[in-house]
């Protein structure tokens, strides 16, 4: 066996043997995970194959592999000869069916089809043409016009198959091709699809979990679990000689029966009172030789009765079981289980599943997906905004000595802050928080009133919310400074009704206009995220709540709020800040009267001139404003999971 | 009972938020230099008195530049960020949205001041360029936010074919992704116009010298009660609300 010469070695492979595609100990593992285990496996031109495994066993990933879309962690992807295994999909000669479809929805059926060949240059008359060739194969002529989404799930997984086709791939990839359709279709499709493949030749390999969609299509079939192959081969070799338990339950029906093997019967332990004589599957009897625990497997299992000392109880002859009466529904001790054994073994498959599987993608990144795409943003982020947020703190710690500022770390702007500014601070935080809790009770109103309301009504609070949203900060504030002013409407209306002879000057100029004022302001802000919070929940979860009999407030109270918390939350955040770093609205409809942290703030930047004090004003309003907002969030948390 | 409570509830609540800025709009047609009902008469003088001030001019075209400019600006590098931002897992995206999004959440005042610190020190001159800069912080989130939603919509098969069927990166971009979200972009660009169309205190901070149209209504408002001050605000009221509009309809915004 050693001295075998290389030159035979190489020389014993026949050209005709030499398969189209070839993969060589190719595996994929997510974080350590393995998706794929090492597997190899090659197949011919003009096969039709089959990957055939229960969800989640890495047979998508396989084929992702070979289309180009996954990233195998190690092995070979050989196709004609040639190592695809760096390429990109765009290189390979393959194409691919995906599962729902991926067509382009901005394209014609016709241009869609036409897609790949227009990439490649391909002179116009004779695109057109093999366009025409591809339509009238699938039958799509009287579609041909119409865009993706005014077709049949049918006709399209049709052009999806078409677009493919066209590029005459060495390979055509389908990933679960008529998983989306129902079963009559399914069929038909089936036919369609067997009459191409004989038609135009070519290598064909689907991913199915369908055990009679592989058997009726492929000439080979791949059983995959739990990321290894464990059988190739035809239809026929994997039904009724299947190579492991896995493959003998999950094609077919099977009757299970532990026991022990001895030549070519299985012995069932303890009693020892049934004794397998054979497994049998329409007929064809597989022989178990060796020594070992083992199960016996069948469709219709031929056993026969003993009695311990008594001899077989029918000698001669076998009696059926019928199907279904012996089936074992779990074991842990299998056959050639191995390490994969027990409870490593479902571990591993939970694990699986958490990979996000299908539709994943890791080829390298592309132009763009690539994170430096992000530059610009970072920058912007970095240099405008946290550049400057750090360096106002520094400037915090400065001080300003006869006019002059003198850069250091003195802890002094803060100290006048704690011995002047506590007051201010206080009222900024209690009337931030008051306007914020009635904002967001008053926005909750109306988001839940937009989301339960789906006619006219709720599209009208919508439009409002959305109008106003956009409708100038200065101008509403003025507006109010109209309607509350002196000589505002409010007053001037009255004063011409005669309701009162003199305008009352405490409508405006008080910490309730300012309140009132932001409260009108804020509104659209807090509703908007409260209504996208609403609009995530899954009205049939609360229609199941009423269901069991909850009351609509208990729905509200139990289903509804709590599922609002964060957006609560940022409702509440927002309104707060904008309210505890505001100065116009105190300044235009406040007047001397109401001085808020804003105001302090800006007049170091104005009249005062200490922009270290203003800084450090600043932090002390967002540090208070951040602990508030915390605060509120541990609260809202409390109230909401007590009940 | 309880439904036309609520119903009513929520229109009240509707109208508080929304009538002051019809009194504006309605009063600006209005004669009287005093707001009260009943309106005596409707002209259109106030605005002929707003369009011929002098400053009038300078503060639209200087608004217009750093509309338009903010509108570019924003969507190229929001959308660049939204590409990969799209593409992550759930958790890094969330991060990666909390990042930008702080400006979003940070009172404008204390942006204004902290950037203005900023600029001081390492000597730019205050210009449109920095109100520009500084307008692209908060209005970056929304088209992240916006763009990275519609890319997330966008089933990846469709990007896959077109890899399978031949398309470098770039080409998937030109010919898929790009014509599938373009209208998604014009909104994006609509919304961070209208926002910074809007934005007084950050403008006012650092604009250096001359008026934009918010700044103008700030002058006028501390001259008393100016009737021309309603002409403005419907003026803005009509920009703002106007490009929102559109770009809600093009992002086909629902909440």
């Amino acid at each position: 066996m050693q001295e075998t010469p290389l030159a035979f070695a190489k020389g014993a492979v026949p050209v005709a043997a030499q398969p189209l595609v070839r993969l060589t100990g190719l595996s994929k593992e997510y974080n350590g995970v393995p998706a794929v285990y090492p597997a190899d496996l090659s197949f011919q031109d003009g096969d039709f194959l089959a990957i055939l495994g229960p969800s989640g066993c890495g047979k998508t990933t396989l084929l992702r592999m070979l289309g180009g879309f996954v990233a195998p962690s190690a092995g070979r992807i050989e196709i004609d000869g040639r190592d695809v295994t760096g390429l990109p999909p765009e290189k390979r000669p393959t194409n691919m069916v995906f599962q729902g479809y991926g067509l382009f929805p901005h394209m014609t059926v016709r241009q869609n089809i036409g897609y790949g060949l227009r990439l490649q240059g391909v002179a116009r008359a004779e695109v057109d043409a093999r366009v025409e060739d591809m339509i009238r194969l699938t039958r799509m002529e009287a579609f041909a016009d119409r865009p993706p989404a005014r077709l049949s799930g049918g006709q399209q997984q049709r052009v999806a198959l078409a677009r493919a086709l066209i590029m005459r791939p060495k390979v055509l990839l389908l990933d679960e091709p008529f998983a989306a359709l129902d079963l009559k279709l399914r069929q038909a499709l089936q036919e369609e699809l067997r009459a191409l493949h004989a038609q135009m030749g070519g290598t064909f390999v689907f991913v199915t979990h369908d055990q009679t969609e592989a058997m009726a299509l492929a000439n080979r079939i791949v059983v995959m679990n739990r990321g290894r192959v464990e059988q190739i081969g035809s239809a026929e070799d994997i039904y009724l000689r299947p190579a492991s338990r896995f493959v003998a339950t999950f094609v077919g029906e099977a009757n299970l029966l532990p026991g022990t093997r001895a030549g070519g019967t299985v012995t069932r332990p303890g009693a020892d009172c049934l004794r397998v004589v054979r497994c049998r599957r329409q007929g064809r009897s597989r022989p178990a030789p060796g020594t070992g625990a083992a199960w016996g497997c069948g469709r219709r299992l031929r056993a026969s009765l003993h009695r311990p000392g008594r001899g077989p109880h029918v000698p001669g002859r076998a009696g059926a079981i019928p199907a279904g009466a012996w089936r074992v529904p779990s074991c842990r001790a299998f056959r050639r289980c191995g390490p994969r054994s027990g409870a490593g073994c479902r571990g591993r498959l939970e694990c699986r599943r958490s990979l996000g599987g299908r539709g994943m993608s890791d080829i390298r990144p592309s132009l763009w997906r690539d994170p430096a795409l992000m530059t610009p943003a970072a920058a912007v982020l970095g240099l405008l905004f946290i550049a400057p947020l750090v360096w106002f703190f520094v400037v915090s710690f400065w001080e300003v000595k006869l006019f002059k500022v003198v850069p250091g770390v003195s802890l002094s702007n803060y100290a006048r802050v704690a011995a002047d500014y506590l007051g201010p601070i206080a009222f900024t935080a209690a009337i931030s928080a008051a306007i914020a809790v009635v904002t967001t009770v008053l926005a909750f109103v109306v988001a839940h009133l937009i989301w339960t309301r789906a006619g006219l009504l709720g599209a009208f609070l919508l439009g409002a919310t959305l109008l106003t949203l956009f409708g100038g900060y200065l101008v509403k504030i003025y507006a109010w400074r109209t309607i509350l002013g002196r000589e505002g409407i409010i007053n001037s209306s009255l004063v011409g009704l005669g309701v009162i002879d003199q305008p009352i000057d405490a409508l405006l100029y008080s910490p309730t206009a300012v309140a009132l004022v932001l409260t009108s302001y804020l509104l659209p802000f807090a509703i908007l995220p409260l209504y996208g919070a609403l609009r995530a929940i899954d009205p049939v979860s609360l229609e199941a709540a009423r269901d069991l009999g909850a009351s609509p407030y208990a729905v509200l109270r139990d289903g509804v709020l709590p599922l609002c918390v964060p957006a609560l939350i940022t409702s509440f955040a927002l309104c707060f800040l904008v309210t505890a770093g505001d100065y116009v609205t105190p300044r235009l409809v406040g007047g001397t009267q109401v001085l808020m942290m804003g105001n302090f703030i800006e007049s170091q930047f104005g009249l005062r001139m200490n922009v270290p004090l203003g800084a450090a004003m600043t932090f002390t309003t967002l540090v208070t404003s951040t602990a508030v907002i915390i605060a509120a969030w541990a609260g809202l948390r409390h109230l909401l999971r007590a009940k | 009972m309880m439904r036309h409570f609520t119903t009513g509830l929520g229109l009240i609540i509707t109208a508080f938020m929304t009538l002051p800025l019809l009194l504006v709009i309605l009063f600006s047609f209005g004669t009287s230099v005093v707001m009260t009902f009943p309106i005596p008469g409707f002209t259109l003088d106030w605005y002929r008195a707003l369009l011929a001030r002098d400053e009038f001019a300078g503060a639209l075209r200087n608004s217009l530049v750093i509309t338009a400019s903010v509108g570019l600006g924003a969507t190229a590098i929001g959308t660049l960020a939204a590409m990969v931002i799209a593409r992550m897992r759930p958790r890094r995206s969330a991060t990666a949205m909390f990042l930008f999004g702080l400006p979003m959440m940070m009172p404008p005042l204390v942006l204004a001041l902290a950037i203005l610190a900023f600029f001081s020190t390492i000597g730019m001159k205050l210009s449109l360029a920095t109100v520009i800069l500084a307008h692209l912080t908060f209005t970056l989130p929304f088209v992240i936010l916006i763009v990275s939603a519609r890319l997330r919509d966008l089933n990846p098969a469709m990007a896959d074919s077109a890899r399978d069927l031949g398309a470098s990166p770039f080409t998937v971009f030109r010919t898929v992704t790009f014509p599938l979200i373009r209208p998604t972009l014009f909104g994006a660009a609509l919304i961070a116009m209208s926002l910074s169309l809007d934005d007084f205190i950050i403008t006012f901070f650092l604009i250096g010298g001359g008026n934009t149209l918010p700044t103008l209504v700030w002058g006028m408002l501390r001259t008393g009660i100016d009737p021309q001050v309603n002409a403005l605000g419907t003026l803005i009221l009509l920009f703002t609300i106007g490009t929102a509009a559109v770009a809600l309809r093009l992002t086909r915004f629902r909440g």
